[in-house]
């Protein structure tokens, strides 16, 4: 009986011990958006000493919120709006500005420009120079207020909400898009859903897998015609970087091999030097959906960077000039 | 000689018998035109329009000729007993003070002192009476002289209490400096007559200064809502608590609505005795604020915002 007491204390000890370990609950889909706080060059009268203070007050709303992010690679932000309602110049000794500020901030995805939230306040502010008026115009931005509470919740279950309903639209244009062999955009398109969004994200991650196949099968298609015509104009050299493109997770790249063996074979023959070149080879310890999920995204940048999607606009205008 | 004695016997009278009632104070301030002719100016943007203001600090640091007018003028009004309010001294006191309130925090807790928009605009120098001052010095020839205007301006009334102003004699032979002199010995006498006038009135009759009746958005009712026993208009009862308080019933509702009644010329009076018979001198806080009790008692709360010693605001429906 003793013995039976004294297993169960240990056993209940036990257990509160290792439960007592992390007691921390798990963020949920809301939880997991990191909101970065921007202030663009294009929001336009704020003043340059008053720009980290907004940045700041931002910063502290989306932490006291949920989670901040860094600013670096924003895609789900928070930017400001300061409008000036009215602004008057007292004809005293000193003269005293006095503002008054209507402050919008926004939750925007900057990849694709929605506006999830917004919300106002005014404020105001005097000071001896329109600077100072507009400082402690902003200090008075009260974080704790409980109108950003309700500002990031909406902008975050919108956020979710708007990929959950749009998740099918992304995915049929995705494959429009692809069927159009505009590979590139498409797998922009399947990349830009947000991981927060995870039913949609797995399905945007799965589709992109046979996407980027295609568009691999399609590029190979392509190098291996490059290749084969350099060949003939007895150009090595080129058909060695046509060849070098072409990856074993690509449909030709069995052709490639041959024509490889056959460049080379004819190389030696002709008393050449030994050719170097040698086909990419995968070591097979690489998950290969992984491998190509990153080799899609890298993909999407490359397309993005280059400014080839006519709506990819990082400049902030879509906010700022309506 | 004469006359100066007679002006400083007049103006000490005075002050004997206002030694209980709250004095103004009189400030000398550069007027607009000779700041901003002479390029001691700032210029704003504020919203389409270019707004031109004085710049006094510039203007007291770098003119010698204005800096000896003020400073005689102060030593004249000093030895009648009337001490002016230094303007340069009052701004870098300004200074000094925002500096200091920005900087001082509770020992216990760290806490800054609370500031509100208002209190931050309110941080001006401030003269219930301004000398407004104009002067230059022209040239006839060989011969130089002085025009010399000097306005007495109640800051709040705004109206010109006293004034002096003209040209000064030529003079080949002596400075501008003493011509400068000449001309503030030979106005002030007029001038602190005109000042000496003032007074006697406001001794006679009352202080007059301006009273502003206004309303809070979100009151719900106004100054056409109805109180009291006898359902009046709180126009109407407003209005005769004025007559009732006023120095011989005197006040002028100059312009109303039903949000706002502004009342000039109102008269109160310097002295009064209060709850304790001790006399107690009266400024438009200390008046204004019997109304805003008898108004309270009526279900009406309201704010009492000063504006100086000559004009005060009550908003109705909040404190």
């Amino acid at each position: 009986m003793r013995k039976i007491i004294i297993l169960t204390a240990l056993a209940f000890i036990g257990y509160s011990t290792v439960s007592a370990q992390n007691s921390q609950g798990k963020t949920d889909d809301l939880g997991r958006i990191a909101l970065a706080t921007v202030v663009p060059d294009q929001a336009e009268g704020i003043p340059q000493s008053a720009r980290q203070l907004i940045a700041n007050k931002m910063e502290q709303i989306a932490v006291q919120n949920g989670l901040g992010a860094s600013a670096a690679n924003p895609r789900f932000c928070i930017v400001p709006l300061v409008n000036v309602l009215s602004k008057e110049i007292t004809p005293t000794a000193p003269p005293m500005q006095a503002l008054n500020l209507d402050v919008t901030f926004y939750i925007v995805d900057a990849a694709s420009q929605i506006i999830f939230s917004q919300t106002s306040i005014q404020v105001k502010g005097v000071g001896q120079t329109e600077d100072k008026a507009y400082i402690q115009a902003l200090k008075n931005v009260n974080v704790k207020a409980g109108q950003f509470k309700g500002f990031v919740e909406k902008g975050k279950e919108k956020i979710v909400e708007y990929y959950n309903s749009q998740c099918d639209v992304v995915l049929k244009g995705a494959q429009a898009l692809a069927g159009q062999k505009k590979y590139e955009e498409s797998l922009y398109t399947l990349l830009s859903v947000p991981d927060v969004c995870r039913e949609c994200f797995d399905k945007s991650m799965d589709l992109s897998i046979e996407i980027y196949k295609q568009y691999a099968n399609y590029k190979c298609t392509e190098y291996m015609a490059g290749a084969k015509a350099a060949w003939a104009n007895m150009n090595v050299d080129k058909a060695a970087e046509y060849l070098g493109k072409i990856t074993p997770d690509m449909e030709c790249y069995n052709d490639a091999v041959q024509l490889t063996d056959q460049i080379t074979q004819k190389q030696l023959a002709d008393g050449a030097n030994v050719w170097q070149f040698k086909m990419k080879q995968y070591d097979d310890s690489i998950e290969k959906d992984k491998m190509m999920i990153q080799a899609g995204k890298e993909v999407a940048v490359a397309w993005a960077y280059w400014g080839q999607g006519q709506y990819f606009n990082w400049d902030w205008n879509w906010l700022y000039k309506k | 000689m004469k006359r100066i004695l007679l002006s400083s016997i007049f103006l000490l009278a005075a002050l004997v018998s206002f030694g209980q009632a709250k004095k103004p104070i009189i400030m000398i301030v550069p007027s607009d035109q000779y700041c901003i002719s002479r390029n001691y100016k700032m210029t704003f943007q504020n919203q389409g329009m270019t707004q031109t203001l004085p710049d006094y600090k510039t203007a007291l640091q770098t003119d010698p000729d204005l800096r000896m007018v003020i400073t005689k003028m102060g030593q004249i009004m000093a030895d009648r007993g009337f001490p002016l309010k230094d303007l340069e001294q009052e701004l870098k006191n300004l200074e000094q003070e925002r500096a200091e309130s920005s900087m001082l925090t509770s020992s216990s807790s760290g806490s800054e002192m609370s500031e509100s928009p208002i209190d931050a605009l309110k941080r001006v120098a401030k003269a219930d009476i301004i000398m407004d001052l104009d002067f230059e010095i022209k040239r006839q020839g060989p011969q130089k002289y002085i025009t010399f205007t000097l306005k007495g301006l109640d800051a709040y009334t705004a109206k010109q209490v006293s004034g002096a102003a003209g040209a000064g004699k030529p003079s080949t032979a002596a400075s501008p400096e003493l011509l400068l002199e000449e001309a503030v010995l030979s106005y002030m006498d007029g001038f602190n007559a005109g000042l000496q006038r003032h007074f006697d009135d406001m001794f006679a009759n009352g202080r007059e200064v301006k009273v502003q009746i206004k309303v809070w958005s979100n009151w719900g009712q106004n100054l056409e809502s109805e109180f009291g026993d006898d359902s009046k208009e709180l126009t109407t009862i407003i209005e005769d608590w004025f007559a009732d308080n006023c120095v011989n019933s005197r006040y002028n509702l100059s312009d109303a609505s039903e949000n706002f009644m502004k009342l000039e010329q109102v008269r109160i009076p310097t002295m009064r005795t209060d709850e304790k018979g001790r006399p107690r001198a009266v400024d438009t806080r200390s008046f204004i604020s019997d109304l805003r009790k008898y108004l309270n008692g009526m279900g009406v709360p309201s704010k009492l915002y000063l504006r100086g010693l000559g004009e005060a605001w009550l908003i109705l429906g909040e404190k």
